[in-house]
């Protein structure tokens, strides 16, 4: 039986850096955006922002391991959903192609589940009741070259909504949104490597 | 506990699913979709995993809703059809077909009973003789009925369908809703046994033995006619004590009168299908119980199936003399 391990995939390093600093994840010599805890079996990638070098960074820490699970964890908005406020995605689609993922929800958790869409330019105004992201979509279809749908999962925090648009982020404010929901996060990562 | 239901977004504001919904008291995940294949069919899921927690998923039924059953599979009649409304089972049986059926272990609802019930009226119209439909072929048919609906709403179309003749097949002890009504002669209510200590190693997540006749009880005092049905026939080493053992009990509390038939089968499975049924198993017990491959189905060698055939019609003459007994061999 391979080693169960998570392969955590982020965007920016604002969204890494509280990850990093809780799970105690060291850089690993050959790579600038790689960080990992053997003890922990937390791997995790920094990949850019957009959904080509997510998929890129998705397929260096895939490997040939049906005991792997893939997280992609990142900021994204929503029309209604409070600053700060996290969730889980149940369904994810790409608005390029419309196709759509459901990751399985079999977990133990009480954060919240939402719609995600992926979308190529960041959302001024928000149409749906649907959080959206810019690479969820990519991370997914990446993952599920590796593993089921059990096996690959999405969390966002919410960074913009109709009363504070995009412009309003910043780096610390991200930084800040993931520090306060990291025991919940780090939860679920645990009920993961339990499985 | 089911805590997520997909919608197909074609079924979002039929009746059914809004009863079904209105039957969930806690929160639920809802996650609407545009076909029920894009969460049911998609390749590389994981049976196991998902059997921890599967979620139900609302769907419209489309094509061929009635499919017929091999001439030995029968109860009696010439004609036989089997239909499912729902697909997967909240038993975790370690035998079961069903792991090795499909890509995922979600419960998998059609809510257009309407569309069943015509295909199944129009058989009964274009056929003189007495039709047998049998539900509970790819779920039980009784187990999540307090969320499908499905006794009020299949039975009384039978009531009035004389000529033709509904088995529901269940492992289910959940037979409030049948006894809301006065039997219905055409309505056979087959529950499936094998003996006690092979249920209670295998037959993962269902009601014991006891509590299975018991409800059998009821139903037949009620006047309900039973089928009695033992398939798959475990080859255990002390297959003769615990089979003549679980037989006698039976007969013993249920009124002959009230025994509509009695069917037994061997474990058989087309190759790829067991395949991939070792494959899901955790335990590997299956691997243990002697399977050949006759011409592209698994099943026990023939000196094998032969000796617990002889054996279960000489203990069913013995107990349950009289009473019709069907060998659903392949």
């Amino acid at each position: 039986m391979n080693k169960k391990e998570i392969n955590i995939i982020v965007a920016m390093k604002s969204e890494a850096k509280p990850l990093i600093n809780y799970w105690k994840l060291k850089k690993i010599n050959s790579s600038n955006n790689i960080f990992i805890n053997k003890k922990k079996n937390i791997n995790l990638i920094i990949s850019g922002i957009g959904k080509r070098k997510v998929k890129e960074a998705t397929n260096i820490l895939g490997k040939n391991n049906s005991n792997q699970f893939f997280l992609n964890i990142g900021v994204a908005g929503h029309r209604d959903l409070k600053l700060g406020e996290i969730i889980l995605a149940s369904k994810i689609t790409d608005n390029k192609t419309n196709y759509n993922w459901y990751p399985s929800l079999l977990w133990e958790t009480k954060i919240k589940k939402s719609s995600l869409v992926t979308v190529r330019f960041p959302k001024i105004i928000y149409k749906k009741n649907t959080a959206y992201d810019m690479e969820a979509s990519s991370f997914l279809k990446a993952a599920r070259d590796f593993v089921g749908p059990e096996k690959v999962q999405v969390i966002k925090i919410i960074s913009d909504n109709k009363d504070s648009s995009i412009l309003k982020i910043s780096s610390k404010k991200i930084e800040y949104w993931i520090k306060k929901k990291i025991v919940i996060i780090n939860k679920l990562v645990n009920e993961f490597l339990k499985f | 506990m089911i805590e997520t239901i997909y919608i197909e977004n074609q079924i979002k504001s039929h009746f059914r699913t809004k009863l079904i919904l209105a039957r969930f008291k806690r929160n639920i995940n809802i996650v609407y979709c545009d076909h029920y294949g894009e969460i049911f069919n998609i390749k590389s899921q994981n049976f196991r995993l998902q059997k921890k927690k599967p979620a139900l998923i609302l769907a419209k039924k489309v094509g061929k809703k009635l499919h017929s059953i091999p001439k030995t599979f029968t109860i009696g009649g010439e004609k036989n059809f089997y239909f499912s409304h729902m697909l997967n089972c909240i038993y975790d049986c370690e035998y079961c077909f069903l792991q090795g059926k499909h890509m995922s272990a979600h419960y998998l609802l059609f809510v257009n009973y309407e569309d069943f019930a015509l295909e199944i009226e129009k058989k009964v119209r274009e056929n003189n003789e007495k039709i047998y439909f049998f539900s509970g072929y790819d779920c039980d048919s009784l187990a999540l009925d307090e969320i499908t609906g499905f006794v009020d709403f299949f039975f009384p179309i039978f009531k009035k369908k004389k000529n033709s003749f509904l088995e529901l097949r269940t492992k289910s002890t959940q037979i409030n809703r049948i006894l809301k009504y006065k039997p219905i002669d055409n309505c056979i209510i087959a529950f499936s046994f094998t003996p006690e200590n092979i249920s209670n190693l295998i037959e993962n997540k269902v009601p014991s033995v006891k509590k299975r006749i018991n409800v059998m009880k009821k139903l037949a005092c009620k006047g309900w006619k039973i089928g009695l049905r033992f398939d798959p026939i475990i080859p255990a080493c002390d297959f003769t004590t615990i089979y003549e053992k679980l037989i006698k009990e039976i007969s013993l509390v249920i009124p002959k009168e009230n025994i509509h038939s009695i069917t037994f089968g061997m474990m058989r499975f087309p190759v790829k299908m067991f395949k991939k049924i070792k494959k899901e198993s955790f335990n590997n017990r299956i691997e243990t119980i002697p399977m050949e491959n006759k011409n592209g189905i698994c099943s026990y060698p023939k000196n094998l199936e032969n000796k617990l055939s002889k054996f279960l019609f000489k203990i069913f003459k013995k107990y349950l003399n009289g009473i019709p007994v069907y060998n659903c061999s392949v």
